[in-house]
C-alpha cells in the first residue's frame, strides 16, 4: 500500500476576484495529521474542497494512491475522502439519521448501520444523542455530530474545515482529542485548518502554510523540537546537534519551541547585544509579500529559521539569497510548549 | 330564510345517510383532482428542482411566468386545450373531450404552475449548503437532489396541497372540458353549478360543505406543513 495517499501536483484554482490557488506539488501521507494554517482567504478552504473533489481545478492533477483523479474514478474516491465543513449542515432529522446518511448512500444495511452509528457517536461522546432532532444542538455539539457523520463510513481521508470555530473550550479540547483518536483507530489522514497555530503544532504532525493561496516552506513560524540542558542557569533546546537555542522555561525532556520571524532581528556581522541566541546562516529563499520580505535562513542541516523584514530593511541591507547572514532573537522571544 | 335552514337541514341528512348521487359526485372530484394533482407534480416537480438549483440565461422571466400562470383563469385553459382536444384540434382523433381524462388534463395545466412555482421557491429558499453536505458524505448528483427535496419536503408537500386544493373547486375548465356528463363527469364544482341553476339547492348545498370541509382540510394540512418547514 502506498505511504502517499493524497498528491497534488501543478494544481490551480482561480477565482473571478483575482485569488488563485497555485500549488506546484504537494503530498500527503496515509494515517499522518496535517494542519492548514494561513490568514482568512489563504485558500485554505479551496485546498479542502479540491481535495474533497467537491471542486474542480482549473489546471493541475490530484492523485489518490497514486492514481490521477479522472472523471471516470473521482465518483469511487471521493467516497473514501470526507469533509466536515466549517459551520457544518445537519439534515432536519434525527442524530442518528444524520450519521446514518453516509452509511445508507453506501447501502450499508439496517443493523450495521444502528451498530456504526452507536459507534461513532460514542467516539464522539453523544452516546445518547441518536434520537435528538439534529436542529436543536448547540453549536459544539453539533460539530461532533458532524464528525461523527463524516467518520462512520471510515474514511481515507478526513477533511476539518475549522473545527473548533465557534465552539466553547470543552468542545474544543473534545475534538483535538478526537482528531488523534480518528488516525489511531481508522488510520485515517487528517487534514484540518486553524488559525491557531500552537494548536496546529500541538495536533499535527505537519503544519501546512498557506500565504495568498501558496504553501510557504518551512511553515509561518520557526517550530522545533528537542531536548532541554541546562548550561550556567540557562536553559538550551538542543534543535540539532551543532544548534541550541536559549529559552525561558521550567520545562524539562522533550519539548517544542517556537520563535516567531519579527522577533528575529539580521545583521551583517556578529553583533554583541543582551540577546541570548545569535547564529550564522546562510540565506536559502527569499519570498516578497505585501510589504513584507520573508527569508528562509539554514543555520545548520536541516533547521531553516524564516525570518520576516520591511522591503525597506531588505533593500537597504541588500539581502541575496546564498550570502551569508546573522540572526539574532532573545530567550524571551522563544515560545516553549 | 326558511328555505335555506331547510336546505342546510336536508343537505346534512343527505350527508349523514350517504348519498348515492352525492358520494358518486364527490368520488369523480377526488378521482379528477388527484390524478391532475399528481399528473402536475411528476412534470412540475422536477421543473421547479431544475430552475431553483440552476442558474441559466433567462431563469429570472421563467419564475416570472410561471407566477403570472398560477393566476389564469380556469376558462382560458378549458378554452386551450379545448382547442387542442375537440374534434377538429391536433389531439381531436384521441377522443378525450369530454370525458374525465379532459378534465385531468386541463386541472393538471391549472397545477402544473403552482406546483413549479412553489417548489421552485421551496429550493431556492434552502440552505445552500445540503447539496455540497450530501457530496461530501458521498452521493452522487441524483442522491444529492434527493437529499434537496428531503430538505424542502415540507414546503414541496405544502405547494402539492395547494395545487389540489386549487383544482379540486376549479369550475371552468371542468365545465368545458368534462361537460358535466352525470355520473361521468360531473363533480362537485359543476354540480354544485348545475343544481343552484335549477333551483335544487339541497345537493348544492350538500355538495358545497363537502367542497369546503375539503378546502379547511387541506389548507389546515398546508399549514402544518408550512409550519414544520
Amino acid at each position: 500500500m502506498n505511504d502517499i495517499i493524497l498528491r497534488v501536483k501543478n494544481l490551480v484554482k482561480r477565482y473571478e476576484d483575482g485569488f488563485s490557488l497555485e500549488i506546484p506539488e504537494r503530498k500527503f501521507a496515509r494515517g499522518k495529521i496535517y494542519c492548514l494554517v494561513g490568514a482568512n482567504g489563504a485558500g485554505k478552504t479551496t485546498l479542502l474542497n479540491l481535495l474533497c473533489l467537491l471542486e474542480q481545478p482549473d489546471n493541475g492533477e490530484i492523485f489518490f494512491n497514486e492514481a490521477q483523479i479522472t472523471g471516470s474514478n473521482s465518483f469511487n474516491i471521493r467516497r473514501k475522502v470526507s469533509l466536515v465543513m466549517e459551520n457544518p449542515f445537519l439534515f432536519s432529522a434525527s442524530v442518528f439519521d444524520n450519521i446514518a446518511a453516509g452509511l445508507k448512500l453506501r447501502s450499508v444495511n439496517k443493523k450495521a448501520r444502528r451498530e456504526m452509528a452507536e459507534e461513532a457517536l460514542d467516539m464522539v461522546g453523544l452516546k445518547n444523542f441518536s434520537k435528538r432532532y439534529a436542529r436543536k444542538l448547540s453549536q459544539g455539539e453539533t460539530q461532533r455530530v458532524a464528525i461523527a457523520r463524516s467518520i462512520v463510513f471510515k474514511p481515507e481521508v478526513l477533511l476539518l474545515d475549522e473545527p473548533f470555530t465557534n465552539i466553547d473550550r470543552q468542545n474544543v479540547e473534545l475534538i483535538e482529542s478526537l482528531i488523534k483518536v480518528i488516525r489511531q483507530r481508522y488510520l485515517a489522514t487528517v487534514i484540518f485548518t486553524t488559525h491557531d497555530f500552537l494548536q496546529a503544532r500541538r495536533l499535527s504532525d505537519e503544519v501546512v502554510s498557506l500565504v495568498d493561496g501558496k504553501i510557504v516552506d518551512g511553515a509561518i513560524e520557526n517550530f522545533f523540537s528537542g531536548e532541554v540542558e541546562e548550561s550556567d542557569g540557562l536553559q538550551l533546546i538542543r534543535i540539532s546537534p551543532k544548534i541550541s537555542v536559549a529559552a525561558l522555561t521550567k520545562n524539562k525532556g522533550k519539548v517544542n519551541i517556537s520563535i516567531h520571524p519579527q522577533d528575529i532581528i539580521l545583521s551583517r556581522s556578529s553583533i554583541q547585544s543582551s540577546a541570548r541566541n545569535s547564529f550564522k546562516g546562510i540565506i536559502r529563499k527569499i519570498y516578497m509579500e505585501a510589504g513584507i520580505v520573508r527569508l528562509n535562513i539554514e543555520v545548520d542541516k536541516g533547521v531553516n529559521f524564516i525570518v520576516m523584514v520591511t522591503k525597506a530593511s531588505y533593500e537597504a541591507m541588500r539581502l541575496l539569497a546564498d550570502t551569508e547572514i546573522f540572526l539574532v532573537f532573545k530567550a524571551t522571544a522563544v515560545t516553549v510548549f | 330564510m326558511g328555505y335555506l335552514l331547510e336546505g342546510f337541514y336536508s343537505a346534512l341528512q343527505m350527508i349523514v345517510s350517504l348519498d348515492r348521487q352525492m358520494l358518486s359526485i364527490a368520488f369523480i372530484s377526488i378521482k379528477v383532482s388527484t390524478l391532475s394533482t399528481m399528473l402536475a407534480t411528476l412534470v412540475g416537480l422536477p421543473t421547479g428542482f431544475y430552475i431553483g438549483i440552476k442558474n441559466f440565461w433567462g431563469r429570472k422571466a421563467l419564475i416570472s411566468i410561471f407566477n403570472t400562470l398560477m393566476s389564469v383563469p380556469t376558462v382560458i385553459i378549458g378554452l386551450s386545450v379545448y382547442f387542442i382536444i375537440c374534434r377538429r384540434g391536433p389531439l381531436g382523433s384521441l377522443g378525450l373531450l369530454y370525458t374525465p381524462w379532459a378534465m385531468v388534463l386541463g386541472q393538471a395545466i391549472l397545477a402544473f404552475p403552482i406546483v413549479a412555482s412553489l417548489s421552485l421557491s421551496a429550493v431556492i429558499s434552502l440552505d445552500r449548503r445540503v447539496e455540497k453536505t450530501a457530496l461530501s458524505l458521498g452521493a452522487d448528483n441524483l442522491q444529492a437532489a434527493f437529499f434537496i427535496l428531503s430538505e424542502g419536503r415540507f414546503a414541496i408537500l405544502s405547494a402539492i396541497i395547494a395545487a389540489f386544493g386549487r383544482v379540486f373547486g376549479e369550475v371552468g375548465a371542468s365545465m368545458m372540458l368534462g361537460g358535466n356528463i352525470n355520473g361521468y363527469t360531473r363533480n362537485i364544482p359543476t354540480a354544485i353549478a348545475l343544481e343552484t341553476g335549477k333551483g335544487e339547492f339541497v345537493l348544492a348545498i350538500a355538495l358545497g360543505m363537502i367542497l369546503l370541509s375539503v378546502a379547511l382540510s387541506v389548507n389546515i394540512l398546508a399549514g402544518y406543513f408550512q409550519h414544520k418547514k
